[in-house]
């Protein structure tokens, strides 16, 4: 249904022996949109990215996809539908690049072997990696490795892209072309939630910012609004920090 | 006759042996690596409660634990009174379940140095446990199984000699029956005995070795 | 994608192939007697040429023969042939076997067919006689499982003497032992001791222990197999017809033949009236 949003997230608490990293996270992401999860480290918004796909599962308070509930007995055809990218990038070592992006077409959605060949192709090139089909990850640079994963997550066709800080893990002149990707798919009507420290990202393609802080969300709003005049002053603080170290 | 036209005539007999004795290595090879490799899954992934996970300590206690020689005279007498059972057939069970005990640990080890992030990639794209199991760890964790699996193989090759105490006529006893006719000549026939064990035992690494180089990915063992 | 296919095959046929062997292993011709030897003991029972050859082999094929019953033959170390026969893996029982009381507990032996007694062997140019082999600080060697063993332990280490006792798997074995210096002497029957000497081995016998040991065959506590009438007739059978002597002396030439059958001990529950197969016979 076109009015149902992509995901709902409502009143998500997690907690680790006697912390509790999420203390009642609630947000909505409309198809199309991009939003950018800000905040400092330890603030809860990795862990909020996994309890949505139950990588890491919420104590308390529900996901919807599309409208529909993430439960134990739904979750790996749910997963199927998200697409997530790694810090770490986590490619499956022993695979080729294109197995890599072809094996869970194979094994999850069972395409014939010729469509996921097709799929896997197409969406290599889309990352700007055709010509890389038949590498191993290990002689890839980073940037690469990255670009992959995000080509594996793309040949699943899911409705919905999580990305944990996609560009961490990268040397600085690395970033960009990961960045450039990122920024294409947010142009061409992916619905994106993104954790990063990536600014510059945020500001052109976020429709977006959510501004996290000990397990709250403490102000989100359009990036022009938010990055200019913030409401919060904690949100003020943060961005100061941010601003000093470019 | 002397001792080299005996060994002459009676090669044949040792080949013999030394087939028996490779049915046998091979068939608790098989059983022991079928053994193992659920156990460690099941240790691994499966549930963690104590009625599943505490008979599986117990099996690998026993079984690594418990001399083998002890062990083939529980299979073969000790079952007798269940059902019957050939010596053959005892000897593969008793050294089978033991080598199980054994691979499993491999088995373990090999599973836990894959990165966990590679479970949390496999399972973020909508793949089963089993999926993930079968598609994205175990093809890794046979690669970093080979190896200790090699001190395996050459360690199971010695301990099938130890079969002709519950009957087994392997290549070992093969060689006594030769000392005891011919009244002597143990450093003679023990010495080609030797070298027969040596040669399956050489072949065999080379086998694995063969097999660890087939399958080896470009930057495999680096992390990522 | 590299291999997968070729692991999940080899792993099913791997599991096929050793359940295979296993199914293979296990069947067993029925009504066939399986004679548990020690093919390592000459001149009772060893392998030549890959066939079974001995006293007893050829004595027990005789008998088999003369009495209708199918046999096949199996080898397992001496220390496994009785718990063999207890737990009824193998039904008959045929090597050199001394009579005792304790082993007349657990089978049920037949006839004695031999009688032997035991010798203590030392090397051929050792000075050693049967009291010097035999005691300060001395190693002996013995069968693992054997009644020279036994009798080693009641009678000799269990008393002042100081003579220590080595088990061997095997009497070949024990006497290489002691050729190569590591103990002095070998307490063994006299049959497989003269047979050491007739291969040509550097050995003397040193002396004679006057046991009067009855040797007979064995078979499972309770005789389930209904075997222990047949064996017993087969036995008388074959020491009248001249057959026993002729198969002796094809082994041990020269050595005189004891009557059949033996001096039966009255410990032996199967030595009582009425003997199976041979109702005449008995204390």
């Amino acid at each position: 249904m076109a009015d149902v949003p992509v995901l709902r997230v409502d009143d998500i608490h997690k907690r680790y022996a006697d912390n509790e990293v999420l203390k009642g996270i609630s947000l909505t992401l409309e198809r199309g949109a991009t939003k950018v999860l800000i905040g400092p480290s330890g603030s809860g918004k990795s862990t909020l990215l996994r309890c949505i796909n139950h990588l890491n599962k919420p104590d308390r308070g529900t996901i919807e996809l599309d409208g529909q509930r993430i439960t134990d007995a739904n979750i790996d055809r749910m997963r199927a539908q998200i697409g997530f990218v790694f810090q770490d990038f986590n490619l499956f070592s022993h695979l080729t690049v294109l197995d890599n992006v072809r094996i869970c077409q194979l094994k999850v959605k069972r395409l014939t072997h010729d469509e996921a060949t097709r799929r896997a192709h197409e969406e290599l090139e889309r990352v700007g990696l055709g010509d890389k089909a038949d590498a191993y990850p290990a002689e890839l640079s980073g940037g690469q490795q990255q670009r992959v994963s995000i080509a594996r997550a793309l040949a699943m066709d899911p409705m919905l892209m999580l990305f944990d800080e996609p560009t961490s893990a990268l040397d600085p002149e690395l970033t960009g072309e990961v960045v450039k990707v990122m920024q294409q798919l947010a142009d061409d009507g992916m619905t994106m939630l993104v954790v990063s420290h990536e600014m510059g990202f945020a500001r052109q393609a976020a429709d977006e910012i959510i501004f996290m802080e000990g397990g709250h969300i403490i102000e989100q709003g359009p990036p022009d609004v938010l990055f200019s005049t913030p409401a919060q002053e904690r949100t003020r603080a943060f961005l100061n920090v941010i601003a000093e170290h470019g | 006759m002397d001792i080299y036209d005996v060994l002459l005539r009676d090669f044949p007999f040792l080949l013999k042996g030394l087939g028996v004795a490779l049915v046998l290595l091979a068939a608790l090879l098989a059983l022991g690596f079928v053994i193992g490799l659920a156990i460690c899954l099941i240790q691994l992934y499966g549930p963690r409660t104590r009625v599943v996970q505490w008979p599986l300590k117990v099996y690998e206690r026993v079984f690594r634990g418990v001399p083998i020689i002890i062990m083939l005279f529980i299979f073969y007498y000790g079952l007798a009174g269940i059902f019957d059972i050939s010596s053959f057939a005892a000897a593969i069970l008793a050294l089978g379940f033991r080598s199980g005990a054994y691979q499993s640990q491999i088995f373990r080890s090999a599973f836990q140095s894959i990165p966990a992030g590679q479970m949390t990639a496999a399972r973020a794209s909508g793949m089963t446990l089993t999926q993930a199991i079968r598609w994205i760890l175990f093809p890794q964790a046979i690669r970093h199984a080979i190896g200790p699996w090699t001190n395996e193989f050459s360690s199971e090759i010695k301990e099938t000699s130890l079969a002709y105490v519950i009957g087994v006529v392997e290549l070992t006893r093969q060689a006594h029956y030769i000392i005891t006719s011919t009244q002597g000549n143990v450093l003679t026939v023990f010495a080609v005995v030797a070298l027969l064990y040596f040669i399956v035992n050489k072949a065999g690494n080379s086998g694995l070795y063969w097999l660890e180089a087939r399958l080896a990915v470009p930057g495999f063992e680096k992390r990522q | 994608m590299r291999f997968l296919g070729l692991e999940t095959r080899t792993l099913t046929a791997g599991l096929i192939f050793s359940l295979g062997t296993l199914g293979a292993a296990s069947s067993q011709a029925a009504d066939t007697y399986t004679v548990g030897v020690e093919a390592s003991f000459p001149p009772w029972a060893y392998v030549e040429g890959g066939e079974y050859k001995g006293i007893a082999i050829d004595a027990m094929e005789k008998i088999a023969e003369d009495q209708g019953l199918d046999i096949e033959f199996k080898d397992l170390p001496f220390p496994s042939l009785i718990p063999a026969l207890s737990a009824e893996k193998i039904d008959i029982l045929a090597t050199g076997l001394t009579v005792t009381e304790e082993r007349a507990k657990v089978i049920d032996f037949t006839v004695p067919w031999w009688e032997t007694n035991d010798v203590i062997v030392v090397p051929k140019d050792s000075d050693l006689n049967v009291f010097t082999a035999v005691c300060c600080g001395a190693t002996v060697g013995v069968q693992g499982g054997s009644s020279q063993k036994a009798w080693m332990e009641a009678n000799v280490t269990n008393s002042d003497i100081d003579v220590n006792l080595k088990s061997y798997d095997s009497y070949v074995t024990a006497i290489t032992d002691m050729l190569n210096g590591r103990i002095s002497a070998v307490d063994v029957d006299d049959t497989s001791a003269q047979e050491y000497i007739n291969e040509g081995r550097p050995v003397k016998i040193a002396g004679k222990i006057f046991i009067r040991a009855p040797l007979a065959l064995a078979v499972s506590k309770g005789d389930p197999q209904g075997l222990l009438a047949k064996l017993n007739q087969g036995i008388v059978n074959l020491a009248e017809s001249g057959e026993w002597a002729t198969i002796v002396h094809n082994y041990i030439p020269g050595v005189t033949v004891p009557s059949v059958p033996g001096k039966m001990p009255e410990y032996v529950d199967t030595y009582r009236k009425p003997v199976a197969g041979l109702p005449d016979l008995g204390n």
